[in-house]
């Protein structure tokens, strides 16, 4: 399960997963902000094979749009938690791959969630955190930090400033 | 009347046929392409007139305009032997005043284009906001890049990438106040072309790992 979230997001996590074989990783979910109206078409073999299932798309709420108001994101976040937990409940993804938009951190909490009751104790939580972190982390980076599985980061910088990133040579 | 008639034809062909080639020109920089060589000017002397491409995005960022159009930023550029400078302004306020400027420059701009690429490519130097992806399409065509932060945002981690850039003298970082500072012969002719990672699929390696520990 991939976790797309917006422009620039977007590109760095397409550009990361270009040339994965679609049979290895089949099924291969995406999950996109509803509005979001540019990653979808993004996406490659989203149309490719209609009634296969190698790659699904999901769409899930955003907690907040840009100049929402404070009370009435409480509600739009609580509606975004619980389409994120029924997602994952539905898919219990084995590998979720993440790369630090806010749409990413209610899912990661539930695959977390999903690990900590058992239930699917062996999913893999990866985080990559976005290219242009050279020498501090993103908010949701740190947020997942303590939680992902493989933490990986593009700039050696950052790999010596935090035990748990690791730095596997250049992505981009 | 019927020359009219006939010049308008022959600028609709040769803008298909220039379409066809992706020069990016438009009608109207064909048309004066078009007259300068009927007045004598050699075509090859226009191909070779040097352009700078400055773009902003889809960011608010007026300072790196202004900073642009001033004259001691366009008498450097003149001085480095560029003749053209196109500028992508976005939602700026600030509109640069197009055409022949007194210190021998040629300006030009607009706002936005469904894709910066075909600038980028036709671009001698190009300098850019500090956008991820701005900075890494001008280093994939390999061009002469200079990076300019934006240091009236507050915790601009946008920084660190130009920094980490210019260190690794893959390209200049510089603030909209000294941009033309930034620009010296000297600084450009020391950039290194940003190599392409030794292995494209360093990161399908990790979760090709991770799948298999899974399995």
């Amino acid at each position: 399960m991939v976790v797309l979230g917006s422009g620039g997001h977007t590109t760095e996590m397409l550009k990361l997963l270009q040339g994965a074989p679609t049979d290895v990783y089949a099924p291969l979910h995406y999950v996109i902000a509803a509005t979001d109206h540019t990653s979808a078409d993004r996406i490659p073999h989203a149309d490719a094979a209609p009634g296969s299932a190698a790659t699904v798309v999901h769409t899930v709420p955003r907690s907040r749009e840009v100049g929402q108001g404070w009370a009435s994101t409480c509600a739009t976040t609580a509606v975004a938690m619980l389409r994120c937990a029924w997602l994952v409940a539905c898919v219990r993804p084995d590998v979720l791959i993440v790369n630090g938009p806010g749409t990413c951190v209610p899912i990661c909490a539930c695959v977390f969630a999903l690990k900590v009751v058992a239930i699917r104790p062996r999913a893999k939580l990866v985080f990559v955190e976005s290219f242009c972190r050279v020498e501090t982390l993103s908010l949701t980076g740190w947020l997942l930090y303590p939680l992902a599985d493989r933490f990986l980061v593009h700039w050696p910088e950052l790999a010596a400033k935090y035990p748990r990133a690791e730095y596997v040579g250049r992505f981009f | 009347m019927a020359e009219a008639a006939d010049a308008a034809e022959t600028l609709e062909v040769l803008h298909e046929v220039s379409s066809i080639l992706h020069t990016g020109l438009d009608k109207e920089s064909l048309r004066v392409l078009i007259g300068l060589c009927e007045s004598g000017v050699n075509p090859e002397a226009l191909a070779l007139v040097k352009m700078v491409f400055v773009t902003v995005g889809t960011t608010l960022f007026d300072e790196l305009i202004r900073a642009a159009d001033q004259d001691d930023v366009l008498q450097r550029l003149w001085q480095l032997g560029y003749r053209r400078v196109l500028m992508q302004t976005g939602k700026g306020a600030y509109q640069p005043a197009e055409g022949d400027r007194r210190c021998g420059m040629h300006v030009s701009c607009y706002r936005f284009k469904p894709t910066l690429a075909e600038d980028m490519a036709r671009a001698d130097l190009i300098i850019s906001h500090a956008g991820a992806g701005s900075i890494m399409e001008a280093l994939t065509l390999a061009k002469p890049l200079v990076v300019v932060v934006n240091d009236a945002l507050m915790g601009n981690h946008q920084s660190e990438l130009a920094r980490a850039m210019a260190e690794r003298c893959h390209a200049l970082a510089a603030t909209p106040p000294r941009l033309a500072r930034a620009l010296s012969a000297d600084a450009l002719a020391a950039l290194r072309p940003y190599p392409p990672p030794p292995r494209a699929d360093a990161f399908l390696l990790v979760l090709n790992e991770e799948v298999a520990r899974d399995g």
